[in-house]
């Protein structure tokens, strides 16, 4: 039995504050706060603004040649607001975080136009893979570049907040770093086996959005925190037999291989934490699953068996809340289909999820409410405009 | 405490020193549960306390300068990247802090605070949440507008604070 986790909480937090020796007050800054109006400084950031604005003009030119598309109108925009209330109707503003359609990467109203292949991030940061040269590129601004010169057997990964990225490569070392532009690199790389059981080389099962990086593959599970201690642990030792699958942003997804279970296809597969001892905790059981994204009290998902194989569409897209409610299907439009690929379904924020779909001809965005099973196609611009 | 409604230069900067004297030790108290070290948490408060001494009109004339501060804190605290510092300590011979460094001499028995050094090793948003809920007593509602996040975002993040801390604390039986 374990005894009463917030009774504790309330009462150890108090204990703690309590007990803790404050130091003196430091020396505190003497002069007045600067005038908020002060003309200098805003002519200063008005001119900066100016040369940045003319810098992204002239880099998104340079992009195949395409002129930078105006920012999105406002409109009724997604919002992270503090309420959680149902909404009245899907918004059908612009998508509020990176997407792909018609190989185009689409961020924030610029377009990069590479032919890409997959996508993953957010204006923050983002991932993808060029479809011809299958390098992978990665972006937090204007300017797109290879992830590394490293040769890499594996797909990298992107945290779910865009904030880092990680792979590992052909001699087995995991690296990394933060896209922020005065972020930092991940410092040494960690050491990991290059292939796990089956030969496979291993693989990054996730980046946390805390910038934990979990290498996974069949018998190989490691955690490492470059930006904690730049130590890792051994998680077939913390954790046996369970498996990172990919991160989200409602937690970790996990496959409990402890009965053979070799995909999220047929075995327990469940959303969970990683503590900093390595130890799993679940949140909560999910079905098994071909595709399959989560955020906030939400989990989306396609079983193996309507996106295997070689399927180019499908029809629908399952719903629920985490704790196992509420369970709803999602279908486009007549006449339209979910396209059935790399980054074809993600969550937008922790209330709308974002879809590619096709109606055979050309492709399009959709966005769904999992709280009404409601989608709605968004005019998103088509790759020749 | 301080004056809202006092505006020229010279007794809005007492009226801010006035308010750091008074608010600097539960304001530390704060930053010390956030950061569970001292290093980290006397960087917390005092980078917040110069943003309030730089925000000080908009601290003194909002409803509430206490939630206010608070946010200040709490954001100072999930935006600062010490953890990299921390990482360089360990590459000293020095000792890293104990996290039980202010346990008093009279400490009572040793599961007195069985989870002070679990809340410690959370993820800096999940621990946020803890200290929000368990330690300032505010509603998800309020720590969603702290944190600028919603609340089923609050909800799900203090669940798996709990989850974690309830893996991580020894049962009954285990308990000496």
């Amino acid at each position: 039995m374990y005894r009463d986790v917030e009774e504790m909480l309330t009462r150890e937090l108090r204990e703690v504050a309590d007990h803790v020796m404050v130091p003196p007050l430091p020396e505190l800054p003497t002069a007045p706060p600067r005038a908020r109006f002060a003309w200098q400084p805003m002519l200063v950031a008005a001119a900066l603004v100016l040369v940045a604005l003319a810098t992204v003009a002239s880099l998104l030119q340079m992009d195949g040649g395409q002129s930078p598309q105006p920012a999105p109108q406002p409109t009724d925009v997604v919002t992270d607001d503090a309420t959680d209330a149902v909404p009245d109707a899907v918004p059908t503003g612009p998508p509020t975080v990176p997407y792909l359609l018609d190989g185009v990467v689409h961020v924030d109203g610029g377009r990069f136009s590479e032919g890409f292949a997959s996508l993953a991030g957010t204006d923050a940061g983002w991932l993808a893979q060029n479809a011809d040269s299958r390098r992978w590129r990665w972006s937090n601004g204007a300017v797109v570049q290879d992830v590394t010169a490293d040769v890499i057997p594996q797909a990298p990964a992107i945290s779910p907040n865009g904030e880092y990225i990680a792979w590992i490569n052909a001699q087995g070392q995991m690296n990394g770093f933060q896209t922020d532009p005065a972020g930092e690199g991940m410092g040494i790389p960690a050491e990991v086996p290059e292939t796990d059981e089956d030969g496979v080389p291993t693989r990054i099962g996730a980046v946390t959005d805390d910038g934990w990086v979990i290498a996974s593959g069949r018998g190989v599970s490691l955690l490492w925190r470059p930006y904690v201690d730049g130590g890792t642990i051994d998680l077939t030792e913390t954790a046996p037999d369970q498996q990172v699958l990919q991160s989200t942003g409602a937690g970790l997804v996990v496959l409990d291989a402890t009965s053979g279970a070799r995909d999220a296809a047929s075995g327990r597969v469940y959303l969970a934490d990683l503590t900093g001892r390595g130890e799993i905790a679940p949140i909560a059981e999910l079905p098994n699953f071909g595709l399959l994204d989560a955020a906030g009290d939400w989990i989306a998902w396609a079983s193996a068996d309507v996106v295997g194989g070689d399927a180019l569409t499908y029809d629908e897209l399952r719903v629920r809340r985490v704790d196992g409610g509420d369970e709803g299907v999602l279908t486009p439009p007549d006449g339209w289909q979910f396209v059935n690929g790399e980054s074809g379904v993600v969550f937008e924020d922790d209330r709308y999820l974002l879809a590619r779909v096709t109606d055979g001809d050309r492709e399009r965005m959709m966005r769904c409410s999992p709280a009404l099973v409601e989608c709605v196609l968004l005019d998103t611009p088509s790759a020749d405009r | 405490m301080f004056s809202a409604t006092r505006t020229d230069p010279d007794s809005r900067q007492a009226s801010f020193e006035e308010y750091a004297a008074t608010a600097w030790p539960s304001l530390y108290r704060s930053a010390y549960l956030l950061a569970g070290n001292h290093a980290d948490a006397e960087d917390v408060a005092q980078q917040t306390l110069i943003k309030v001494h730089g925000a000080w009109t908009k601290v003194a004339a909002s409803d509430s300068p206490h939630a206010y501060v608070r946010r200040i804190l709490t954001n100072t605290f999930l935006s600062s990247k010490r953890s990299k510092a921390r990482g360089l300590e360990l590459l000293t011979d020095e000792m890293p802090e104990r996290r039980d460094a202010v346990r008093p001499d009279s400490a009572g028995p040793e599961e007195a605070w069985a989870l002070w050094p679990h809340v410690a090793g959370l993820p800096p948003q999940q621990r946020a949440v803890i200290v929000l809920r368990y330690y300032e007593d505010l509603s998800e509602a309020e720590i969603a507008e702290v944190l600028g996040c919603s609340r089923g975002t609050v909800k799900s993040t203090a669940h798996r604070a709990l989850k974690n801390l309830r893996t991580a604390m020894p049962t009954e039986g285990e308990e000496g």
